[in-house]
Formats: C-alpha cells, sequence, structure tokens
C-alpha cells in the first residue's frame, strides 16, 4: 500500500509543474513571523491582466487597513500578493441556480483555481483546484496566516471558510473582512442563521443578565445592548446590536464588541515588542560605564502604547524605549530589568486586559566581575568659568583622600583656571596610589551689548552684541532673537526697556550683557504758540518748517544722535529746511536768536 | 523440454495472475472501506522539500468520497512541503460535522486535535448585494480537505477522524509519514 501512494505522488510530481510565482508585497510592517500575514490570490486573470490583479489586490489591502479597528494596527499586518496566470479570463458560472443573475453570460472558464458561481446557490463562489491552491501557497507563501481570493468578475459574489472568497463587485470588499471576522477573531454572526449555529461566542450568548453578560462594558455605548436573536430557538441567544454590525449586516461596520474582539485577537497574535537590544538570551554584565537597553515598539495609531522600566521590580522609569544602567544601579551582584508594555487602546474594555497581555522585555544583569583597578574618572575635563565637574574614583578598595583635602570616593570642583587634581587610595598593607588629572578652564567670554536710540515710536530699533558666537536675546514685549544685530521695526513705547544678551563663545561658555532702549511717543504740539521756536511737521519727511516770533537772526542747528553737526541754517522769522537723503531716526536741534536759546529733538522719518 | 518450459509458463502466468487479483482485492478492500486506509509517505517525497530548511509546512490535500450511507473513503492527492513555521490560527470548528486531525508524535510532545470543516458537510454563509447574510447546508458526495501541519521530527502520523450526528466519531484514514 505504501508503494501505492508512492508510486501516485511520484506520478503527480512527474506531472507537476514549476508552482513558484513572483510574490509582490503591497504593505509590509515587519518581519514575516511577528506580523499578521495576508496573502491575496487572483482567479481568472490572464497572464494579460495580472496588473489588474495587482491593482485590485492592492485596494483590497487599502480597503481592509483603513477599516476600523485594522486601520490603527495597520502596522501589526503584512499584505502580499501572488499574481498567477488563468489560461482564461473571467469565472465559470453554471447559470443552474435560481437566483443566478440573468445578464451573467453562462459558460466553464479554464482558470488557475477553477473558482465557480454556485449551481444551486448563485452567488456563492468558491474555487475548485485545492491542490492548485496548496501548491501555490506552499510553494510561495507557506507562512500567511489569512488568505483572500479574488475572482476576475464583477458579478456579486463570495463565500468563507478557510480563505475568503470573494468578486470584484464593489459592493464584495467586506465579505473578505467578515470572513475574516470568523477566521481570525473567532466572531460569530449576527443574524440568526439557525440553531446549529448558537454557540457562546465573544459576540453570542446565552446570558441575557447586563450584569452580567459579557459585553456588559460597553453597555453604555449607542447601539449596544442586550439584543434577543429572534423568537423560538433563536430567542435563547442574545447578541450585543441589533442591525447595526458588519457580523449582521455587510454595509455595517464593526460593532463595538466585535471591535474590542478583534483587538484583542490581534494583541494576542502580535507582540508590540519587535526586538531587544541587547539579546536578552545572555546576561548583560554592567561594568562602570553605562550601558544601554533598548526596545523597538510595534506601534498602533494613535501610539497607546505604555511603556515601564523596573528593576528587580522596582520601578525606575515610566517612559521611553531606552534606559541606560552601570554597575552602580544594582544593588547586588545581579538584578533583572524589565521593560513592560501595555496597550491602553480605548477598543478594547476587557477588564483583565493589562494582567492578560503586559509583554515583557527582560534582561539578566550581573555585576562586572572584572579584576578591580583605581580609576580615575573626570565627568567633564574642560569647563567654563564658573561650572563644575565631578571628580569619581573606583576600584579603591581603602580611603580616598584628593589634593583638595576633601575625602571620599567623588568630589566636585569648580576651578576658575586649569588646575590639576590628585587622588590618592590608601589602602592597609598596600603602598597609596595616586591619579592626577587636569581640568581645563576656558576663559571666559567678554559679552558687550548697544543700541542706537533712543528712539521715537515707528523708528526701527537697533540691538546688537559682540564678544561671542552664538547670541540669545531676550527682551519687553517678549522679544526673542538670536541674531547678532537685530532690528525691531515700528516701534512702539511696549518696545522700551532692558534687553538682555546671552553670548555664547566656541567653547560654550556663556556670558550676558544688558542694554536699555529707550522710545518716546511721537511729539504732537510740542510748540505751543508762546514758544521761543515752532518745528513742525515732527516726525518731518521731505523738509521741515522752522518758524519764531523773535526778530532778528535765528540759528537753527541740528545734530544726529552721535553729536555730528548735519544742519546749520541762519534765518529770519520763518525757514523751511530740506532733510531729504537725511537717515531717518531722531535727531536734536537747537535754536538760538541773540541770548535766547532752547533744544529739542526732530525725528525724521 | 519444450513441455516443461510451456508447464513453467503456465504456473509462472497462473502465479502472477493470482498476485495480481491478490493486489486487486488488497486495492479493493480499501477503496470499499472494508478497513481504515492507512499508507505511507517519506518526508523527502513531498513535493518542493527542502532538506536544508530549518522549518517545514506540511501542506495535505485529501479526496473524501461518500459511498453508500456511511463509508467514507479517504485518498492522498497532494503532499507538498514549504520553508517556514506556521502561526496556526486555525479558526474554531462548531459544525456537527467535522473532520478531526490527530498529529501523534514519537517524543512527549502533546498530541492535539485539529478542527477542520468536512468536506462533504459544509456550512456555507451566502452574501447578497443588499448586505443580508444566510446560512446554507450543502453535502456533496467527494471533497477535498486541505490541512496544513507544522513538521516535527517526531511526527510519526496523521489520523483523520470523520465526526458526524449519525455515527459519532469514526477514524477513517492515517496517513504515516517517515523521516
Amino acid at each position: 500500500m505504501t508503494r501505492f501512494f508512492t508510486l501516485i505522488l511520484f506520478f503527480v510530481c512527474f506531472n507537476c509543474f514549476s508552482q513558484n510565482f513572483k510574490v509582490d508585497t503591497i504593505h509590509q510592517s515587519g518581519s514575516i513571523d511577528k506580523r499578521i500575514n495576508v496573502v491575496i490570490l487572483g482567479d481568472g486573470f490572464t497572464e494579460a491582466e495580472l496588473p489588474r490583479f495587482k491593482e485590485q489586490a492592492r485596494l483590497f489591502a487599502d480597503f481592509f487597513l483603513a477599516y476600523t479597528p485594522y486601520n490603527t494596527y495597520r502596522n501589526y499586518f503584512n499584505f502580499f500578493s501572488i499574481p498567477t496566470p488563468s489560461k482564461e479570463s473571467g469565472v465559470s458560472n453554471p447559470g443552474t441556480a435560481p437566483d443566478a443573475y440573468a445578464d451573467q453570460p453562462v459558460g466553464k472558464k479554464d482558470t488557475y483555481y477553477g473558482a465557480s458561481f454556485g449551481e444551486s446557490i448563485h452567488r456563492l463562489v468558491t474555487v475548485t483546484k485545492y491542490q492548485a491552491l496548496s501548491n501555490v501557497l506552499a510553494f510561495n507563501f507557506p507562512s500567511y496566516d489569512l488568505v483572500v481570493l479574488l475572482v476576475n468578475t464583477p458579478f456579486y459574489g463570495g463565500s468563507g471558510g478557510s480563505i475568503a472568497v470573494h468578486t470584484l463587485h464593489s459592493a464584495a470588499n467586506t465579505i473578505g473582512v467578515h470572513e475574516i471576522g470568523h477566521t481570525f477573531s473567532y466572531l460569530n454572526d449576527e443574524y440568526w442563521a439557525g440553531p446549529q449555529y448558537g454557540w457562546e461566542a465573544a459576540n453570542m450568548t446565552a446570558e441575557s443578565n447586563p450584569e452580567l453578560v459579557k459585553w456588559k462594558n460597553w453597555l453604555n455605548e449607542t447601539n449596544i445592548g442586550v439584543f434577543k436573536h429572534g423568537e423560538g430557538e433563536a430567542a435563547k441567544w442574545f447578541k450585543p446590536t441589533e442591525d447595526n454590525c458588519l457580523m449582521e449586516f455587510l454595509d455595517k461596520p464593526f460593532c463595538a464588541v466585535c471591535k474590542e474582539t478583534t483587538t484583542e485577537r490581534i494583541l494576542q497574535v502580535v507582540n508590540p515588542i519587535d526586538k531587544m537590544t541587547p539579546d536578552t538570551t545572555e546576561e548583560s554584565v554592567l561594568s562602570e560605564d553605562a550601558k544601554t537597553f533598548k526596545i523597538d515598539l510595534v506601534e498602533p495609531e494613535p501610539n497607546t502604547l505604555q511603556i515601564l522600566w523596573s528593576l528587580d521590580g522596582k520601578p525606575i522609569k515610566s517612559s521611553g524605549k531606552e534606559i541606560s544602567l552601570s554597575m552602580a544601579d544594582l544593588s547586588a551582584n545581579a538584578g533583572l530589568l524589565t521593560a513592560s508594555v501595555f496597550d491602553s487602546t480605548h477598543l478594547s474594555r476587557h477588564p483583565y486586559a493589562r494582567g492578560e497581555r503586559t509583554r515583557m522585555a527582560q534582561w539578566k544583569l550581573v555585576r562586572s566581575s572584572a579584576p578591580q583597578i583605581f580609576k580615575l574618572r573626570v565627568s567633564d575635563a574642560s569647563i567654563c568659568p564658573g561650572e563644575f565637574t565631578m571628580l569619581t574614583t573606583s576600584g579603591c578598595v581603602g580611603n580616598v583622600s584628593w589634593s583638595t583635602g576633601e575625602t571620599g570616593a567623588s568630589i566636585n570642583v569648580s576651578p576658575q583656571q586649569t588646575a590639576d587634581f590628585t587622588a590618592t587610595c590608601k589602602t592597609t598593607g598596600q603602598p597609596d596610589a595616586s591619579l592626577k588629572t587636569r581640568i581645563n578652564v576656558f576663559p571666559k567670554p567678554e559679552a558687550t551689548a548697544s543700541n542706537t536710540g533712543p528712539y521715537f515710536e515707528k523708528a526701527t530699533i537697533e540691538i546688537s552684541a559682540s564678544g561671542g558666537s552664538s547670541y540669545y536675546w531676550t527682551g519687553p514685549d517678549n522679544f526673542l532673537s538670536q541674531i547678532q544685530v537685530s532690528l525691531i521695526e515700528n516701534a512702539t513705547v511696549k518696545n522700551s526697556g532692558v534687553y538682555e544678551v546671552r553670548v555664547v563663545d566656541l567653547n560654550g561658555c556663556a556670558d550676558t550683557a544688558r542694554t536699555e532702549v529707550k522710545v518716546e511717543p511721537i511729539l504732537g504740539a510740542e510748540n505751543p504758540v508762546n514758544t521761543l521756536v515752532r518745528v513742525s511737521p515732527n516726525p518731518a519727511k521731505g523738509f521741515v518748517k522752522v518758524s519764531t516770533a523773535q526778530g532778528g537772526e535765528s540759528v537753527f542747528t541740528m545734530f544726529d544722535m552721535n553729536g555730528r553737526k548735519v544742519v546749520e541754517k541762519r534765518f529770519m522769522l520763518q525757514t523751511d529746511i530740506n532733510v531729504e537723503g537725511k537717515s531717518a531716526g531722531l535727531y536734536l536741534y537747537k535754536f538760538s536768536n541773540g541770548e535766547k536759546e532752547i533744544s529739542g529733538k526732530l525725528l525724521i522719518q | 523440454m519444450v513441455n516443461a518450459t510451456v508447464f513453467q509458463q503456465f504456473v509462472s502466468g497462473v502465479i502472477m495472475r493470482k498476485i495480481s487479483f491478490l493486489l486487486f482485492v488488497m486495492i479493493g478492500m480499501q477503496l470499499m472501506g472494508c478497513k481504515t486506509a492507512e499508507s505511507t509517505i517519506a518526508i523527502r517525497d513531498f513535493k518542493n522539500h527542502d532538506p536544508s530548511a530549518a522549518d517545514h509546512i506540511l501542506f495535505l490535500d485529501f479526496e473524501i468520497t461518500r459511498r453508500g450511507k456511511k463509508t467514507e473513503v479517504v485518498e492522498l492527492v497532494n503532499a507538498v512541503s514549504g520553508r517556514g513555521k506556521m502561526k496556526n490560527l486555525v479558526a474554531p470548528v462548531q459544525s456537527p460535522y467535522q473532520i478531526r486531525v490527530l498529529p501523534t508524535y514519537s517524543s512527549d510532545r502533546p498530541e492535539t486535535e485539529m478542527a477542520f470543516e468536512h468536506p462533504l458537510y459544509r456550512s456555507v454563509e451566502v452574501a447578497s448585494q443588499d448586505g443580508r447574510l444566510s446560512k446554507h447546508d450543502l453535502s456533496a458526495t467527494q471533497g477535498t480537505l486541505s490541512i496544513r501541519v507544522q513538521e516535527d521530527k517526531a511526527l510519526e502520523k496523521i489520523e483523520l477522524y470523520s465526526i458526524t450526528p449519525e455515527k459519532g466519531k469514526t477514524k477513517i484514514y492515517t496517513l504515516n509519514l517517515k523521516q
């Protein structure tokens, strides 16, 4: 008998042809062994139609990955397609079922998987060449988790079972999602299919007490309740929604209970801890130098992963994907570092979720057994004036004394200039050991700050600093700038005040300087009738008119803010002065007539 | 001399005919279901078997045929191997008609039955364009059972059991595996 079957198999193999096909990657978020792998096959696509199959496969993957709750966990899935050419295009249609479509051509097609509409139920589209299916999957993607087969016809139809089969009809995509709800999440149907289909499932129960029903945590949500499946035998069974779930109607989304079940199933299959560094299979030796431990995570969207780091059961960090430890962190010669990851998603209200699906990465830690050597470590060998650095010794069995007169394993020093420091290890019965280190102190930068004011409103303030390579200004009215020479246009009185600049040099050393800026309001009617001189307009643009009631010769002189004389004019009673071409800004003027003299400010725009 | 030779040929012919008849009866008995069918296959004889691969997944297709009212005849029609490991996300089967697959091992590895839909008694889900769904029971005289099993060096045999409300649980096939 053995030979008989071996002979048959030999015959089969003799006749078999290559089953290897190119596997196209549609969506790959991670390695095959750490994700849920969905393989999409196609039937009834000829060689020339394979690009259309690839496009249809991509469209289904996009549809699936946009469907709630799969959209949140799209990084937990891989999607691949395997194009296999059929000899003929389309699908077989026996045309014998009472519900056969009148406009669909009847006939048999020679296709790769032999997909066919049903003989007695037309919309039931199934494959008939199971060996071809096994061969393609075994040769090309044996590690698949879910299989979807797209049938090249626009007429509606599909089926479930170990693989989800559906056509290219625009409404047929949800057949695939519904069937995956059965095969992947073990969801039951929420329509009444008959007493033989009544069993306990996440979305079906014989328990009707709202306080005990398995979806009691969702009862306050819209559409969720405890609904009878129907009358008679159906009255024994209950479901969480009425006409509001994909598991009952294909044009509805998953109900909250089915979303929760699907989410829990995804999180059961895929560990969000994708990688641990260093490898956890060997002990990690901690020395005096810090060692970094890291986890790579598969993040949902939005990211609801909570991370807790603990050492020997004691929490030490409540966030972050990495942590650094040295032997100083160990309270004994060995320890256990744990990174706990829990998905706090709102898609699930499973009461025991934290206990059941908190995933952990653990590293066994051991203290380095290397012989202790007297060492001196400096936290920062070069510092700026005013800063301090920590000098730390290790490996001294006895006592450590310092050239500063201090004792202990470590000291902080803050020299004002470059200096040497010595640590001495004194151990009874052994000669003293000394180590010296030099702390380099950089010169302090000398910061300066100035401005070109005083200013009137609407003028441009100019503040400048020197002494470093980087400048960080702060000032009134929330002023911030990192430009050495900064301008503030259209100044107002609010810009008045002290501006401080932090100047940092190339060594990273800093100094601060300040400059006070004055901005005065624009002079409205500075010249009452009885004043000695009238200067208008002020602010002036192009020309300024100077008039006086004093007889005799008058002299009008203008100075810029550096004290340079820019205008001097002698006149009788009244004159116009051309200020075209003069730099915008504040000027001082002096008016004199005989013994009388007065000065004031003139703003040129 | 001639007579002796003719006699020898006659005897040989009779023996050959008897052996052929015996083989025919044996095969016939197998096919008639008088005894649970059993066959043996070496892992190396699986199509696509790669001895250099660390892990193998075995794909097996069995054709199950109903003979009379009670007898189910099983034939192994395809055995193919693939590289890798499977997560085994097989959904539970609730139907009263099932095929149970029991891999057995020479080691102390736990032997866990896997349930599959019975290919002769299928429950199918039919979708309508208005989004409504319904279930239908279909029976057939012949169907294909496709299974996928993770290979194990200690995997000795795979037994198939048919479960129906009428007959209960009946062993219908044993596939012995040679490493």
